[in-house]
């Protein structure tokens, strides 16, 4: 179970926002460029400090502003896919998959068995040895979900993991996606801008306005949402059922 | 014509059509074949005429700058090929044994490979500080940093002895020890440090900047401390650009000259460095200076190859 409650200020509004994703359940993210979905993400990473509230993974707390605990992201055990996938360029991908295990210090011997089942896993042994700019963006995008759960994370951000994939990819890709992440079992939250998305991989979606989650509802119901002036009319009631 | 409308021209036998853009109205369509083409040229502003005369003005204007860049290149290149033309009948391997080449050419490889390596350990964790953090006074700081490119090597050598000289503000306590620094061969390396460290730091700087600070946030979600993260995914990243930045400085310091002189002075296999042979032995031996030149030449040119080739491959790399 992951418990985001978090207040803080973003550019020229506030951020204040909670939510709850349950184990093995994937919450989806929408809202407009500069919303703060990414914000939201980086705040559970350890990559952003709010102000205030708190933020608890199956009762760990990673961060909690009336106790003064904020994890360093290297002891957060979070699993993050970036935007563009952040592949290290300078490493091959086998290196790319290994690097969590090996700033964990985990011998030689866990880190070969581990990395080389992860690859195997992903269909990601034949191009081992290549660069990550050598690579298709569907292999980019494996790679880089490989890299995240090779950690083993007690949970799993994404950021917009099909954006950067051609219309015709994105379709193959997106039923994979899913299939990864539920096996993972662990809370996910997925930022996306496609409804397509929303149907396909989630189980929650929340809709996102100037940091507020203004629309909350099962991802089956986004058909229901309809656009544009809708949204008004749904603030209210989004708001209610998160409180 | 008004503004704004368009004029669809019509010429030769099949007719070639534009298209009007938004907002604009087909007036009317001309037939070029009936117009003179001075009627044309006012009548739709295009100077056409020009289009004949084009061919001789185009090439008067290629020939014009190719003199221009040949009499540039010349400017460079004939007195780099004079010192070569000029050595051919003087120098032999006798030269390049010559005591004062010898001690030349040994002092200034060492102290500037001292000079660079204390560049590189000061100038990096500095470059980074500047490159990720914002700090009250970081302008101030950079500003100083820079401040050696554009000072007169003269002044960069009265400043030095003014602090480490004998009366200097540090020198006198230092003296008083029974330390002495100027016209030691150590006044030589803090005269290169001095004038050649900000090349590195200023590289270091930009190629510390060009590394996106994404790769360091994913080396951190994944596990990795501040300092994993550094050595293992910014530091390798930023390394092209690193390297090539010391080459820079190593290069400068080989060639210091000004500050050297006037802080270190010019004792043969003391303080004497490359620079400093070069502008001695012209009073005597013109072949030993004109083979510490062409050495120097040499190394210059292959300096500027690898730099070229490093930061091609570093911008190839940096890249999401």
């Amino acid at each position: 179970m992951l418990e985001i409650d978090i207040k803080g200020r973003l550019r020229d509004f506030q951020l204040d926002v909670s939510l709850k994703v349950a184990k093995g359940e994937i919450l989806m993210l929408m809202g407009e460029n500069g919303c703060g979905k990414t914000t939201i993400l980086n705040a559970v990473a350890g990559l952003f400090t709010p102000e205030k509230g708190e933020i608890v993974v199956d009762g760990r707390i990673l961060f909690d502003s009336e106790n003064r605990i904020n994890l360093p992201p290297d002891e957060r055990n979070v699993g993050y896919v970036f935007q563009n996938y952040a592949l290290f360029p300078h490493m091959s991908i086998y290196d790319n998959v290994a690097f969590g295990l090996r700033s964990r210090r985990l011998s030689r011997g866990e880190v070969k068995t581990r990395v080389e089942s992860q690859l195997e896993t992903f269909g990601l042994w034949e191009i081992r040895a290549a660069k990550a700019s050598q690579i298709s963006g569907g292999q980019k995008q494996r790679t880089a979900l490989a890299r995240a759960l090779a950690i083993e994370p007690d949970l799993l951000l994404l950021d917009e993991p099909l954006s950067a994939l051609d219309i015709i990819r994105q379709a193959a890709m997106r039923k994979e996606l899913r299939e990864r992440v539920r096996d993972c079992g662990v809370p996910s939250v997925m930022v996306t801008h496609d409804p397509r998305d929303v149907s396909t991989i989630g189980d929650q979606v929340c809709l996102v306005e100037r940091g507020r989650v203004v629309k909350f509802s099962r991802a089956g119901e986004i058909a229901t949402w309809g656009d544009g002036n809708a949204d008004e009319t749904a603030t209210s009631s989004g708001t209610e059922v998160i409180a | 014509m008004d503004r704004g409308d368009c004029l669809v021209a019509v010429k030769g036998p099949g007719p070639r059509i534009s298209v009007p853009g938004q907002g604009q109205k087909v007036r009317r369509i001309m037939d070029l074949n009936r117009f003179k083409i001075e009627d044309l040229r006012r009548s739709c502003g295009t100077n056409l005429w020009a289009g004949f005369q084009a061919r001789p003005k185009k090439v008067a204007l290629k020939v014009t700058l190719a003199l221009l860049m040949f009499a540039a290149v010349m400017f460079i290149a004939l007195p780099v090929a004079s010192l070569f033309i000029r050595s051919y009948s003087g120098i032999t391997m006798q030269t390049l044994q010559d005591p004062v080449v010898q001690d030349a050419l040994m002092l200034s490889l060492a102290t500037s490979t001292i000079a660079t390596m204390v560049a590189v350990f000061m100038g990096t964790p500095i470059s980074y500080i500047n490159a990720r953090f914002n700090y009250p006074g970081k302008e101030l700081i950079d500003s100083l940093i820079d401040l050696p490119v554009v000072l007169p090597p003269a002044v960069a050598g009265i400043a030095l002895l003014m602090a480490f000289g004998r009366m200097g503000v540090l020198g006198q306590y230092l003296n008083a020890w029974g330390f002495s620094i100027a016209f030691t061969t150590i006044a030589v390396v803090i005269a290169q440090i001095f004038v050649s460290s900000p090349f590195y730091m200023r590289q270091a700087r930009t190629s510390f900047e060009a590394v996106d600070l994404v790769f360091e946030n994913a080396a951190r979600t994944l596990g990795a401390s501040e300092t994993y993260a550094f050595r293992h995914v910014t530091l390798p990243m930023a390394l092209n650009g690193l390297i090539s930045g010391a080459i820079m400085t190593f290069a400068r310091s080989l060639g210091e000259f000004g500050a050297t002189i006037m802080f270190a002075g010019n004792f043969q296999g003391r303080t004497q460095t490359m620079p400093l042979a070069i502008y001695t032995a012209m009073q005597g031996d013109l072949y030993v200076s004109l083979c510490l030149s062409l050495i120097l030449v040499g190394f210059s040119f292959g300096v500027i190859l690898l730099v070229k080739f490093l930061t091609r491959r570093m911008y190839k790399n940096v890249r999401n």
